[in-house]
Formats: C-alpha cells, structure tokens, sequence
C-alpha cells in the first residue's frame, strides 16, 4: 500500500529523479563499438567463464589433502548425525598396491542410487583391484578420474563451497586421502514429472509437449527444435541461499547483444536469498510493477519458445518452473497464441479477429451498458428501451449497484471453482452461475440483460489467450465501470485516454510496449494485428534489432515461383 | 527545506479531499427506468393559454407483460392502450412539459418522441413560434416526423391504438418510413425547419386524421368527389376522408401544404404523388388508369422512378420557366380488359404518361394560382443561375413563382408484366 | 535537457494533422460559412493555398538552422531577450490556445451530453488528461497520436459518408456565396486556422534532418486541409444556408442525421468517442510545449514541478469568459483574424533577421580568412 502511496506522492510533490539511465536498445552495429575495438560480447564472456574456472580458492575455502580434516568439516558442516538424510560412505581405493582411504558424500533421495553404486563404488572399489595398465607417471588423481569413474559427469573441485553447493543439488563428491581436491559428479536422480501435455496453453493442431520442472530436460526441448549450434545457453545462478540455477537461451548471431547484456544485467543483479520460482524472477525483472499487463511472455510449450528465440528474443528458463519467460514483447504479443503458426491464413486471422472483439467486450462491455443507460439513453432504439426499462422497473438497485453487484460474484464463482476439487470444479462455475443468474432474475434483484452483459464479459475474458493477460483485463474492467458510472462517454473515453498513454510511455527491455504501430517501425507489419501468411513473413520484426533481419529468401516457395529466363 | 513525513502526509490527504469534494457524484445519471419517455406530441391552440399540449407517454409495464417473469419482458401489449395521454395548456412547449412533470413522477426525456402532430387550426395560425425550441432543445431529434391532423391532437393521439403491434413507437416508425404507397411524403423535422427558413421551397406535412366511418354502413356517406369520372382512383382522398373501416382509426393521407410556416391548403393523395414524382422523393405506388379502348375496365400499374427527374431551369424575359422530364418505369399488375397488352405495351404507355401528365399539370397549376407556394422546390434550380447571395435575394423568388411556365414530359417504359406473360381474349 | 527524444516522421504528421483539424469538430464548418456563405468551402482552399505558399518560404528560410528550434533561433537572432521574448510569445500563443479549446469542448460536452453537470466537473475531465499526459512525457504523447490520428481520421471520413444521403447539391448555389471580396479578401485572415504548425517549429530539433522536417510540414498542411475542406463541404451540402449559421456544433448536428434503416441510428454519441480523444490529445500536446517552452526559457532542468502549478492556472482562466457566446466571439471573431500574425508573421521576421546574422557572420569569417 505504501508503494501506491509513494507513487501517488510523486504527482503532487517533487522528487528530484535519481540518476538512472534508461535502458535503450540499440542497432546491432552499435553495440559492437566498445571501447577496446575487437572484442565483441561473446569473446568477453568466454574471457570471464575461463578466469572464473582457474581461479584459486580461499585459505579458508580449500580443500585440505588430510582426509580426516576434510570429514570433520564436512560432518560440522551438514550437521551429521542431526541431519538424517545425509548419506557418507567410508571405503578404500586400491592404487598400486596401497589401500588409500576415501568416502563420498551425497542426499538420499536426490542423488541417484544405481549410478552411485555401479558407476562410482563398483569401479572405485572392485575395479581398482585389478591393475590397470598406466603410465607410472600418472598421480592417482588422473587416474581415478581419467580411469576408474565411468561416470560422464566429473569435475574436480578445489574449494569447499563448491563441493557443498553440488552436494545441495544432488551430486555426489568423493574425497580422497592425500588428494587438495574433490571429485564432484552430477548424480541427480530424484523423482520427477515427465514430459506431459500442456495445462494451460491447449493447443489442437501442434506439439503436445509441455516443459517440465528440469533444467535440462528444458534446455534439450529447446534444443532438439533449433537444432542450431548458435544457440546459446547460459548458466546463471540467482538467490543467495536458494542459488537456483536458471538458463539463458538466445541464438547467438541473431540476437542483439545489447539485449542479452541487459537481460544478464538485470538477472546478476538481483540480490535475494530465495527465488524459487519464474513468477517470482518474472517479478524482480519486470519494468513496472503496477501496470496491468504482463511485460514478459510466460509460456510452457517449448514449440512456441523456439518460435520466439528465432525471432530474435531471449528466453529464461528457471530450475524448478515449468513457465519459461520470453523478453522482450509487446502489447501485441499477448494476443498471440502458440497455434498460430500452425494454423491456415484464413482461419488464424479469424482467430485473431474474435480474440480482439473479446478483447473489447471483456474490457468494454459492463462500462459501456452502464453509460448508455444511465446517461445516453437516446442511443438505444426505442423497443428495446422500453423492453429494459420494463425488465428494470422492479429493480430496487441502481444500474451501477446491480452490476458491481453481478460482476463481484462472477469473480467469486470463479475463484471458488479453481479451489472446488476434483470434477465438481467446471461443473460447480456453470451451475452457479445459471441458477445465481436465475435465481437472481426472478427474485427481481438483476434484470436479464445484465445477466447476458456479464456472461458475454466473461466468456470474452476466456478468450484471450495470455493468461496474465485475461487477469489485467479483469481488473481493468472495474476501472471502466466507475468511469462509465461517473461521466458516461466522456469517462470512458479518459480511461482509454489514460490507458493508451500509459501503454505508450512504457518500455520493457528498451522495446516501446506498443511498438510497431506505437512508434511506427520501418518495416512491414507481418504479425501485428492480423498475420501474414506464412510464405510472406520475411523479415524479423523491427523493434528487436536483431542481428541478421532477414528469415526467409524472398521467394520462400521454390516450387512456386520460378526465375526469369529459366524454364 | 524538507518537509517531515508527518506532514507531508497531511498535505497529500488535504489536496486530495480537496479534490474530490468537487466531484461529489455524478450529476447527469439518470436511471432508465426514471424517465418517461413521450412517443408523440401534439400541439394545438390552446383555450386557457397559447397552446396546448398533448404527450402520448409509453407505459412500458404494460408494453412488455408486466409480470417480469424471468422468460423477460416483451409480451404483448395488444389494443389494451399501452400509452397514456397528457394534456395541459401552456405558455410554450417547455412550460407544458414543466408542468405535466408536477403530475408525472417520472422526469420526461423527449428523445424518443416519433411524431409531432400540429392541428390544422395552429398550423393555419402559423408554427414559427414553436419551430425554434423545437430546433434547439437536443432532445428532439432531427428525424421527428411532422404531421398535421385534421382532427385536434389531444383527440387524434388518443385514437392510435395500433392492433398489429405491441408498441406505439414501432407503429409509428414502420407507418411513416414507409415506401409504397407514396400517398404523403416522409418529412421529418430537420426538412421542416429548413424548408421554412429558406425561400427556395417551401415545407410541406403529412396530413393524418381521424377516420370519419365508424361502421361499414357508413361507407355509403362517402358520396362521390371525383366529378365526372365513374371510376375514383385511389389516392383522391385526404386523411379521415378513407373509405376504411378499421379497428385502427388514424390514417395518413394527403399533404399539408405550407406558405413559409402558416398553412394555406391540403392536398390529397394523388397530388402527392405527383408533388413527389416533381421532387424525386416517390418511390412506388400502384395506379390505377383508365384502359384505353374499354372505358369503364381499369388497368393498374405499379410504377417506379428509377431516375431522379430532370429539371431545367432558364429565365426568359424575367419570367422563370421549367422543363420537367421524368423517368419511369412500370410494371403491370392488372388488366382487367383481357385486352393483350403485353405484347403491344407502348398503347398503355402512352395513355399513362399523358395521364401522369395531366394529374402533375394539375397540381403544379394549384401551387403555382391557388396557394402560391412553392413546395416542390423549383427555386432551387433557378438559385444556379445567380453567382452570388445578393443577386439572389434581388430576384426574390417568393414573388417570381407566380410568373413561373411548366414543360413537362412524362417517358413511361412498362417493363414487366407478373406472371401472366399475355392476356387471352374471350 | 528533458527534451532530446527523437521521434519518427509518422508520428510528427499524426502530432500536427490532429492539432489543426481539431476544429473542424468545434466550430470550423460554421465559421467557413459565416465568412464566405455557400462558398465556404473555396475559402478553406484558398486558404490551404495560401498557407502552403507561406510555409515553402519560411521553410526555406529555416535551411540553414537545421536541428534548431525556434528558441534557439531566436538566440543566433538576437541573444537571450530575444530567446525570452519568443518563449512568452509562444507560451501566450499556446496558453490561449489551451484554455479556449477546453472551455469550448467543455462547453460542448454539456450540451450534448451532461447538461445538468457543473463545467468544473466536466472540465476535471480534460485536465485530468492533460496532467497525466503532462507527466507521462512526449513520446507517450506522440506515439499515442501516432496510433489514433488513423483511427479518427477513418471515424470522421464514415461520418462524412454516412451523412452523403441527405446532401443536396443544389445548397452550394449560389456559386461565389457572399461576393469575391469576402472569400479572398477577408477570407485571408483565415489562415489563423492554421497557426497550430507553430509546433511544428519546436519539434524540429526532436526530428532530424532538415528534409524531414519539410516533408512533414508538407504532408501535415496537405491531409489537414483535404479534411478540413471536406469538412466544410460537407456541412455546406448538408444543411442549407443561410439556416447553417444557427447549429452550434455543426459536425454533431451533421453526426445526428445519418440513419440507416430503423436499427442503424441515433450513433452520435459514438461520435463522442472519437472527439473527446481528439480533444484529449489535442490539449495533451499544446498543454506540454507550454510548460516546456516555459522551461525552457528559464532554463529549467526539469518540467515535472511546472505541470501542476500550470494546470491549475489554465483550469481557473478558462473561467473567464462568462457564456458561451462570448466565448465563439472570442475565438472567431478576434483571436482567430491575430494568431497569423504570430506563427507567420512573427515567426518570419525572426527567420528573416536569423538568416542575415548568419550570412553577415559567414562573410565577415570569409572576410577573416581571406585577409
């Protein structure tokens, strides 16, 4: 509440604005003119990850080659024996004829058994009895991790809070008498939902196929349908205590570097202890927190991610999440849905047609009735005034009670049916409704048109496919009947005043919100309001100031056209 | 110096109660169901003041089946008088609806108001007075119909209980936006005045009454006005003169010719179609004509003007003359001779155009040397001819149309016949 | 210097396009016909004519100051009283500008819609959007415009089409309406309508290059007088005269007319959609370039604190004329035969003057380099 009062206290007095600039994309030609000339983005970030990799840990920090030293720190560490999940296994490893101490360390029920038994004990133990042949020269760490760990995930770590940090995520670290490291493999194993269908975003013609709750089951999704090595995808770590690992993705020669720079600057940036899951990241990244609309695409199907990374896009994938946020988009975006790529040019532009009156009525509706009735009575026809004012003479309310009246338990029948268990929910929605519409209008409380006027509202609320879309939508409903109610015409036409100024201010990701028809952009229009067909869309869109702008040759069907003078 | 956050606090709330105390509510809503709404209004001279004042108020209770059942409104209202009437006797049109609102609870909202029914005797004193409020209050809409009754308003608003339909406003507007029988014009407020102000044409109204037969016995009262022909074409009557008898007893017919704002005559229907053919408004009628070669058998025709007519306008010697040339076309609905005129049309046509021709002279004749008006707005044509406004006011039309000539040629090409491509001869 | 925004050709066309033709929807169509009879709309093309000629010779003058407002002109001109005198000017111009037009819209709206409301309260409507268009700064503004100036202008053309039925041609008779002298040489002061392309002059530095500049300005004086004209036409067709000097608000009247059948009517108050945004965003616009012409001739950093104080002090003058009536005296009778002074007579000096600084600086640094 106070953040509104601080938002509100901006207007009548004056704060000196602080210094921040303004983030704005620029054309890819100037991204690259940096001060040291050569280095583009993608040679620095290599620069980085290797000095990260071959830097030395702290005293402090370092893993000491006594391994009785190493159990105690990490029995304090992880609380051994309070904490009962915590598995340690003392055993030796055979190496030229000495038995050399060494235990692992790993979270029953995170890290996967078999992997650990066959893969790590069996040959650690059993098959270091048998002499392998080696180079006499080679120390016994290169041997057991060049040799003896079948395993295809090893790394070998010389800090502890490294070591700590796979622990917590499911690895398995192996100490070794005698060894200032620890080996660190990736045995995650916990129990996890497959590969299933979609909830929300239900599709008829398309993949079936919905992300998951892993990381890098995620990532192969995207992977295996932009089958490109120029997609990139980037660790990032967000969250103190929670260090949820998230992902970057974005094809490398097509996206503006600038943007991703921006992305990553956002994500770095962020200095929470948890962050558990994309809403909260979608949350601490957005540009204005009290806009209506959502300003990143929240998406589960990784169909429609890959259409949005070639498009030039960014996409962040979140350990833990199924929702996948996409920046940067427009207003415009989230009337789109996955299918309409797939779908023929008649039918998508129908589609988009529909989506956009119920759009309107969804928005429009309730406040429009109510400034017709109470101050523009002259609008409507005479048989049909006289048809309402007789369904509302037995009406004790007045117009603007009764529709707040309907509108608040439309809300409310929907909040209670999403929490009704089982297959009473759906069917719980439209019998409340039908009998409370009803029932309401033979106990004279609403007249029947009302009950229509908030069904069509609602169904028209339905349809659009963003579903933090629909949720702005809903609340902004509300502001237009009070304008109605207060001024008829005119009070609404200063609410959509003030919403279209306020869209046009906005910016996500230094792309105008109402980009390409806000500030108008060079090219054409492919996909705004309506799409072109499929062979048409040639070009990238502008506001994104993608690398490469061109998708498609201009004579994308070969069969069809054919060059001049050839037969 | 900065300002505590205490105080700052109080500031804001300040400004902002300050703000909104101006907004206290919302000033214009009107809840639908406080309104009346008068679907017809009749002015008349007034016996205890200037006019007097008739309001036909629609009573939606009983227009949609008052029980409100949740099947909704819209029953029937059938002959049982869905509307109520006024009548008050005012200084001016707004006092009257200042003081029938002491009597009606509902506040009265005059934009569904379909008609305005001037009596004859007002409209023959002169309208000006009530045309300005009219033009200027915003609730009344341009597109009211204008209408004077033979019969006073109060006794004529009554009489319209509409048997086919369960609202008086629908009635009204599918009885006056009619366009077949071309019997009265179509004139709506917004023509009225403008045509009153202007001195190129002049304004003419429906002309509607009260139907004088009450029974079918009555009929035989309706003697026969014709003069001469045995044979009385249909439209030769004018509102209440109708040899109808009907449940519903209001009936339009005719024209109410008007000089500036005082009415001068009435019209009947014929003549209104032929004031209709000169002007371009006619849509179709059907005509009943004399047969050619059997005098007392009739042919009736459904006519059209598919082209709007031409006029040409020229000044000779200071007297305006005009070439009139009409298009139509007509399609046969009757022949009740048996004679074959389908296949020699151009006998029929001939017979028809010159009689079109005759009735249009006739009429022109009684604007131009019974009632000097021009309602069929021929100085709109000769305005062409004068560069600029001044000239024009020296012409001064009003006086010139009395000198006026007429030429009129009447082209009628038959071009269909229904479904009986030729008539046997027994 | 909060005003470096640089914005594209469209939206600086849609800027200018809504800022003149707003008042066609006050009282436009009317007062070509107060002037001129039935030959209203040859005035509107005369001077639409008439205008263009003045704006290629001040564009021509304006070559050498590519990138510059006229502020900044005014100071190559003659130092910072100049600057000063320009900036008040401009600021009286627009303050004017704003508070006639939000009386008369408000004025308007009570008539058609809220009758029994206090104007304050229909006036808050206005001023509402003017602060938050105020504080939301000039690329909302502009691109807001660039979105619905198509919008009206296809809303407005639907109208003027729709009205075609009850058009009769022989209204434009007599053909010169009141006399030649009243067309051309009275008429001539009637190229105040066009006094709002003084914006034009204070976006140029957000705009570019010089070439845009005119073809904006071109393409800008064009749409606005085919609509305009068009306009005035129509209304004339419509409603004959002389009884087309009584309406009060003449494309509401004209709006009022168009049925279609018996279902297909009374939509003037969808009318009131399209013109209260056009109102809205008309003021937005003029209410912003006050306050920051006014920050700019103090030399103000920010504009934020000015928005408020100003919206106050346009909201209570805009209580000063007393009716209605004497409001329309005002604008069309006065003020509206003054404004051509300012945006071209005034305007045209300054650049006149400016351009001979210039060459007089020019030749005396030849001099200089020569010797």
């Amino acid at each position: 509440m106070s953040y509104l009062g601080d938002k509100l206290k901006g207007f009548f007095l004056f704060d000196e604005p602080e210094k921040n600039e303004r983030f704005i994309l620029k054309y890819p030609a100037d991204n690259d003119k940096k001060d040291n000339g050569e280095k583009n983005r993608m040679e620095r970030e290599i620069e980085k990850k290797l000095a990260e990799a071959g830097k030395k840990p702290e005293p402090s920090d370092a893993i000491s080659d006594d391994i009785d030293v190493n159990m105690e720190f990490m029995k304090r560490k992880y609380s051994v024996p309070v904490n009962s999940d915590i598995v340690l296994r003392e055993f030796s490893v055979n190496y030229r004829g000495d038995l050399i101490r060494a235990f692992i360390m790993f979270f029953d029920g995170m890290a996967a058994r078999e992997i650990i038994d066959n893969y790590m004990l069996t040959p650690l133990m059993v098959n270091s009895l048998m002499n392998l042949e080696s180079d006499s020269k080679e120390g016994l760490k290169d041997y057991i991790s060049r040799q003896l760990l079948p395993h295809n995930q090893i790394k070998l770590e010389s800090a502890y809070s490294k070591v700590i940090d796979e622990i917590n995520f499911g690895g398995c670290a192996l100490f070794v008498n005698g060894l200032p490291i620890a080996f660190s493999a990736d045995v995650k194993g916990w129990e996890h939902r497959g590969v299933e269908k979609p909830n929300i975003e239900i599709v008829i013609r398309g993949p079936q196929e919905a992300f998951n709750e892993l990381l890098r089951t995620c990532t192969a999704q995207v992977r295996k349908r932009v089958k490109d090595e120029n997609l990139i995808v980037e660790d990032i770590i967000v969250g103190k205590v929670s260090k949820t690992p998230c992902c970057l993705l974005y094809i490398k020669n097509v996206t503006n570097d600038g943007l991703v720079d921006e992305v990553k600057r956002r994500l770095d940036s962020i200095r929470v202890d948890y962050m558990l899951d994309s809403g909260i990241l979608e949350q601490l990244i957005e540009d204005s927190t009290i806009y209506p609309s959502p300003q990143v695409i929240s998406t589960e199907r990784p169909d429609y991610v890959s259409e949005l990374l070639v498009a030039g896009r960014v996409a962040i994938i979140v350990n833990g999440s199924p929702n996948v946020l996409v920046v940067p988009i427009t207003m415009f975006d989230l009337m789109r849905s996955a299918e309409d790529a797939y779908i023929r040019y008649p039918y998508v532009n129908m589609l988009r047609f529909i989506r956009y009156t119920a759009l309107t009525f969804a928005l429009l509706l309730p406040g429009v009735y109510l400034a017709i009735i109470t101050y523009h009575q002259e609008m409507i026809p005479t048989d049909l005034l006289l048809a309402i004012e007789a369904s509302r003479e037995k009406v004790p309310f007045p117009a603007i009670i009764e529709i707040l009246l309907m509108e608040l338990s439309f809300e409310l029948i929907r909040e209670a049916g999403i929490r009704v268990p089982g297959p009473i929910g759906p069917t719980l929605g439209i019998i409340g409704a039908l009998i409370l519409g009803q029932a309401a209008v033979a106990a004279n409380i609403v007249s029947p048109i009302l009950i229509i006027i908030v069904a069509v509202t609602g169904i028209g609320s339905f349809a659009i496919p963003n579903f933090s879309q629909a949720y702005s939508v809903r609340i902004l409903r509300f502001a237009f009947i009070f304008f109605g109610g207060l001024a008829g015409f005119l009070g609404i036409t200063l609410g959509l005043f003030i919403l279209g100024m306020w869209s046009a201010s906005l910016k996500t990701f230094g792309v105008p919100f109402m980009a390409p028809l806000g500030p108008k952009t060079a090219k054409r229009f492919n996909n705004v309001i309506f799409r072109a067909p499929e062979w048409r869309r040639e070009e990238r869109p502008d506001f994104l100031n993608a690398k490469k702008s061109r998708l498609q040759a201009k004579h994308s069907m070969g069969w069809k056209s054919r060059p001049k003078g050839k037969k | 110096m900065k300002l505590k956050h205490e105080l700052r606090r109080i500031i804001i709330v300040l400004i902002c109660s300050s703000v909104m105390l101006t907004m206290t509510g919302c000033f214009d809503q009107r809840e639908i169901d406080d309104l009346a709404y008068p679907l017809a209004m009749g002015i008349d001279v007034g016996v205890a003041d200037n006019l007097r004042l008739t309001l036909q108020l629609a009573a939606p209770l009983s227009i949609s089946d008052g029980s409100g059942g949740p099947s909704g409104g819209g029953g029937r209202g059938g002959g049982g008088g869905p509307t109520s009437i006024i009548t008050v006797d005012a200084p001016s049109i707004y006092s009257g609806l200042n003081m029938i609102n002491n009597i009606i609870s509902k506040e009265i909202n005059m934009s569904h108001t379909k008609i305005i029914v001037f009596s004859k005797a007002l409209a023959e004193k002169g309208v000006k007075l009530y045309l300005h409020a009219l033009h200027r209050g915003r609730e009344f809409r341009p597109d009211i119909y204008v209408a004077v009754s033979t019969d006073p308003p109060d006794q004529y608003l009554k009489g319209i209980k509409p048997t086919l339909e369960s609202s008086p406003a629908k009635y009204y507007e599918l009885m006056l936006g009619k366009d077949f029988t071309s019997f009265y014009p179509t004139v709506r407020l917004n023509s009225f005045y403008f045509k009153s102000e202007s001195d190129a044409v002049e304004p003419v109204a429906i002309l509607t009454g009260l139907s004088t037969y009450n029974t079918v016995d009555d009929l035989k009262k309706a003697g026969s006005k014709a003069g001469g022909n045995e044979i009385k074409p249909e439209g030769h009557y004018e509102a209440g003169n109708i040899p109808v008898v009907a449940d519903q007893k209001n009936e339009f017919m005719g024209v109410a010719v008007f000089k500036h704002e005082k009415m001068v005559a009435m019209m009947n229907g014929l003549e209104s179609s032929c004031m209709q053919l000169v002007t371009g408004e006619y849509k179709h009628a059907y005509w009943t004509l004399p047969d050619v070669y059997e005098k007392d058998k009739i042919v009736v025709m459904n006519i059209f003007q598919r082209k709007k007519p031409v006029i040409i306008a020229a000044i000779k010697n200071g007297k305006p003359c005009f070439k009139i040339n009409l298009d139509l076309e007509g399609d046969f609905t009757s022949i009740q001779s048996d004679i074959n005129y389908e296949k020699y049309p151009d006998v029929m046509e001939k017979g028809a155009s010159e009689m079109i021709k005759e009735e249009i002279t006739a009429m022109l004749k009684r604007t131009l040397y019974e009632f000097d008006s021009d309602i069929c707005g021929f100085g709109r044509y000769v305005k062409s001819k004068f560069l600029t406004w001044a000239e024009w006011r020296k012409f001064d039309w009003e006086n010139q149309y009395r000198k006026s000539s007429f030429e009129i040629n009447v082209k009628l090409k038959m071009r269909r016949t229904g479904l009986m491509i030729r008539s046997i001869e027994h | 210097m909060p005003n470096r925004i640089k914005f594209g050709k469209w939206e600086a066309v849609a800027l200018l396009i809504n800022a003149i033709s707003t008042k066609l929807y006050l009282y436009y169509p009317r007062m070509t016909v107060e002037d001129a009879g039935t030959a209203g709309w040859i005035l509107s093309i005369y001077v639409s004519l008439v205008t263009l000629m003045i704006f290629t010779v001040l564009i021509r003058l304006y070559k050498r100051f590519e990138g510059m407002d006229i502020l900044e002109v005014s100071e190559i001109c003659g130092g910072k009283v100049l600057k000063t005198l320009t900036g008040l000017i401009t600021v009286g111009v627009l303050f004017y500008l704003t508070v006639i037009t939000i009386r008369e819209f408000s004025e308007d709206m009570k008539v058609i819609s809220l009758p029994t409301s206090p104007l304050s309260f229909v006036m808050l409507f206005f001023i509402a959007g003017m602060i938050i268009g105020g504080f939301l700064g000039l690329e909302a503004i502009v691109r807001y415009h660039a979105i619905l100036v198509p919008i009206i202008s296809i809303a407005y053309i639907l109208i003027l089409i729709g009205a075609v039925k009850l058009m009769d041609i022989s209204n434009i008779y007599p053909i010169l309406g009141t006399g030649a002298y009243d067309i051309f040489g009275k008429g001539f002061f009637r190229i105040s309508v066009f006094g709002d392309i003084l914006m034009l002059f204070l976006i140029v530095p957000s705009i570019g290059s010089y070439k845009n500049v005119k073809r904006i300005g071109y393409t800008a004086i064009g749409f606005s007088s085919v609509f305009l004209t068009m306009g005035s036409l129509a209304y004339i067709l419509s409603f004959p005269y002389p009884s087309n000097l009584e309406p009060f608000l003449p494309m509401y009247q004209m709006t009022r007319l168009i049925t279609y059948g018996r279902f297909f009517q009374r939509i003037e108050s969808v009318f009131v959609f399209i013109w209260a945004t056009a109102a809205l965003m008309y003021l937005t616009a003029n209410f912003y370039f006050m306050v920051y012409v006014l920050s700019r001739i103090f030399d103000m950093k920010y504009i934020r604190p000015l928005i408020m104080p100003c919206a106050i002090i346009v909201f209570s003058t805009a209580f000063v004329p007393q009716n209605l009536v004497s409001v329309l005296n005002i604008e069309t009778n006065i003020f509206n035969k003054l404004i051509w002074v300012i945006t071209f007579g005034y305007v045209g000096l300054i650049l006149i003057f400016a351009n001979l600084r210039e060459r007089a600086k020019r030749r005396s640094e030849k001099d200089e380099t020569e010797a």
